[in-house]
């Protein structure tokens, strides 16, 4: 590798599974983890008990990626009838992940900060730029959504891959366990260095909410259109890989983000004050053991998107996406506040050590093992830990669940658990 | 920091229940080598259903017996683990409409809907119901009410004839859902065990796939080949 500028780093990021093309190397089991700015996230997937007994596929799959000041996640259940629908699992994740950016990265940004305070955008302002993409690098995302090719399947991003990956430079050392790198894929990568290309959240261009929210929208079209076309040149039909959909992307200079999901499963947060919140609610066919899918012809109508302010954001500590195998599990009982419970513990045990490596580890063991009667589907969980900084002007007028902010890095790993 | 492999996280303290109901027949018409293979049945069920490993932590079973009057025994669902076959007697006529009180009685009672309490909900309840299919009371009443939720696909309901005064047109007017009619021309107490065998691989692979996410719940989907005594009331 060229360059031994230790100020510059890797600041693109992606780990999780991968779609399925030409082999199908979709694994039983898989855990990664990153540092992303100023948050952690870790990811965990494990193959059900029911599965391993009948020596059939893990169905979950999920997909981290990052870039600038964005961060996406997606998590992806298959129908647990169709035994290929891990293919649109996988694709699904992959290509939502990568949508996400993709379109976000297209948003155009408030140069004033109101948004963060609860305002909104001037649709008409364009005198703002995605900044923490280099300017090289902001030519060549080509002129707009969708992330993925609606005639192909593939993923449109390999036109903003600046450079190759030889003209990169390696991480600084202190920079070491910013990633654990399960697999590259077509994923931008962007030079910058913390203080010089990426604004402080009090000076961020920050993204509209409601573009937020329809760049999930967005993501969700390009993935549904591409998932069709993947499907079509594999010479299957879509009715052969449902499976449901979740989604989140996120601004982390402002923590602003939005969240999209279509069938089971759940989006949750964690405040700091130590309340739960179930962030989602899409609709429901009722019906037990019935899911919307996204390959479903209606499945627009069944998509739920939700955005979250910089202000309501700032009290979130943790944000968990979840297949329904960890769902079921989390948010229901007895005992009757099993959501509260199990939210506090996990966030616990994710910030008991500052190696996101263990942690990731210790989360794919967790869901691989533990024992609920009847609980025997595949587990997926992915948590984005906030630092625990809080701006000044992100605080909501009241304040009054906010902690005092601490002095901290822009790259600092997660809190520690005996502060939390 | 952490120095322990586990991780310490709230788990809940019970799982989805899988709800079996059995409605059981004991009117003068089951007498003899008849209710006497149904208690065999019953038994049968209870020993391989607790020999799963998947339907023994889900499965809660509720037997309804009827003849002159109703019962629900045990007064609910009871784990499989807690369930034991009880003993039969056949006397009197056929209440299959007091039967089928008891049964949407316990629906609404003892199945759990999700959120209740913030509780999960319990899979699609699957309800066998074994009959001479000559009933003596008002049963259309309540047999429109069950029809109902199978119709709205909140349970999956099995009608299997037997019995010497089996009336095929009859049953077909009483059947919800598959209805199958049991022969025992040749071997009325191995007819008995083979449905019941039927039965409990029916429930068993319902309690697995229903923890599988988009798992169809049709029960005519899902049912294995039924045994040759077990025909279809076409």
């Amino acid at each position: 590798m060229s360059g031994t500028d230790q100020s510059t780093y890797c600041a693109g990021m992606a780990f999780g599974d991968t779609a399925i093309r030409h082999v199908d190397a979709h694994l039983d089991w898989r855990a990664g983890h990153a540092r992303h700015e100023s948050y952690g996230v870790v990811g965990a997937s494990a193959i059900g008990h029911l599965h391993l007994r009948n020596t059939s596929r893990r169905d979950d799959a999920f997909a981290v990626r990052g870039l600038g000041r964005w961060l996406a996640v997606a998590v992806a259940d298959g129908d647990g009838s169709r035994p290929q629908s891990r293919i649109g699992a996988c694709y699904c994740a992959e290509a939502l992940s990568e949508g996400l950016i993709n379109v976000a990265a297209h948003l155009r940004a408030t140069p004033t900060g109101a948004e963060s305070r609860g305002g909104h955008a001037d649709p008409s302002d364009d005198s703002g730029a995605d900044t923490t993409i280099p300017p090289r690098d902001r030519g060549r995302l080509g002129s707009g959504p969708p992330g993925v090719d609606a005639n192909t399947g593939e993923f449109a991003t390999a036109e903003y891959i600046p450079v190759s990956l030889a003209e990169r430079t390696a991480p600084p050392p202190e920079a070491n366990d910013s990633i654990g790198l399960v697999g590259w894929n077509r994923i931008a990568y962007q030079q910058g260095h913390p203080g010089s290309g990426s604004p402080s959240p009090g000076q961020a261009a920050t993204a509209a909410t409601r573009d937020l929210g329809q760049a999930v929208r967005q993501a969700f079209t390009a993935t549904r259109a591409g998932l069709e076309a993947f499907i079509h040149s594999r010479r299957q039909h879509l009715q052969d890989v449902p499976c449901t959909l979740l989604g989140l992307v996120m601004d982390t200079t402002t923590g602003e983000f939005a969240c999209g999901q279509i069938g089971d499963g759940a989006i949750t947060a964690l405040h700091w004050d130590g309340t739960p919140h179930l962030l989602l609610t899409p609709p429901s066919p009722g019906g037990t053991g019935e899911v919307y899918v996204i390959t479903q012809s209606d499945w627009g109508d069944r998509l739920a998107v939700s955005a979250a302010k910089a202000a309501e954001a700032a009290r979130i500590a943790t944000l968990f996406l979840m297949t329904d195998g960890v769902a079921e599990d989390a948010i229901y009982g007895p005992p009757v506040d099993q959501f509260r419970r199990w939210s506090q513990s996990i966030d616990r045990e994710l910030r008991a050590s500052h190696q996101l490596a263990a942690t990731a580890i210790r989360l794919l063991r967790f869901l691989a093992t533990y024992e609920v009667p009847g609980s025997w589907d595949d587990r997926t969980l992915v948590a984005v830990l906030a630092n625990r900084t809080v701006h000044p002007e992100e605080l909501p007028p009241t304040g009054a669940s906010i902690p005092t902010p601490e002095p901290t890095s822009s790259r600092a790993g997660p809190a520690d658990a005996d502060n939390p | 920091m952490s120095d322990s492999f586990e991780m310490d996280v709230a788990l809940p303290e019970g799982g989805r229940r899988m709800p079996v109901y059995l409605l059981l027949d004991c009117s003068e018409s089951m007498a003899g080598t008849g209710i006497e293979a149904v208690r065999h049945g019953v038994e049968l069920f209870e020993r391989e259903t607790k020999g799963d490993q998947f339907a023994r932590q889900t499965v809660h079973v509720g037997v309804i017996i009827f003849a002159d009057d109703a019962q629900l025994l045990d007064g609910g669902l009871v784990p499989i683990d807690e369930f034991h076959a009880p003993a039969l007697a056949a006397a009197g006529v056929t209440s299959l409409g007091k039967a089928l009180t008891l049964l949407n009685q316990s629906l609404d009672r003892d199945v759990r809907t999700p959120g209740q309490g913030s509780q999960k909900g319990d899979w699609k309840p699957l309800v066998f119901i074994l009959t001479d299919g000559f009933p003596t009371d008002d049963w259309q009443t309540q047999r429109g009410a069950v029809l109902d939720r199978q119709e709205r696909k909140t349970i999956n309901v099995i009608t299997v004839g037997c019995g010497t005064v089996l009336d095929r047109d009859r049953l077909k007017a009483i059947a919800i859902g598959p209805s199958f009619v049991l022969d025992e021309s040749r071997d009325k107490e191995g007819a008995f065990i083979q449905f019941f065998r039927w039965m409990t691989q029916t429930v068993t692979n319902m309690a697995r796939a229903a923890s599988l996410p988009g798992a169809k719940d049709d029960a005519a989907v899902n049912l294995p080949k039924p045994p040759s005594v077990l025909q279809f009331n076409l």
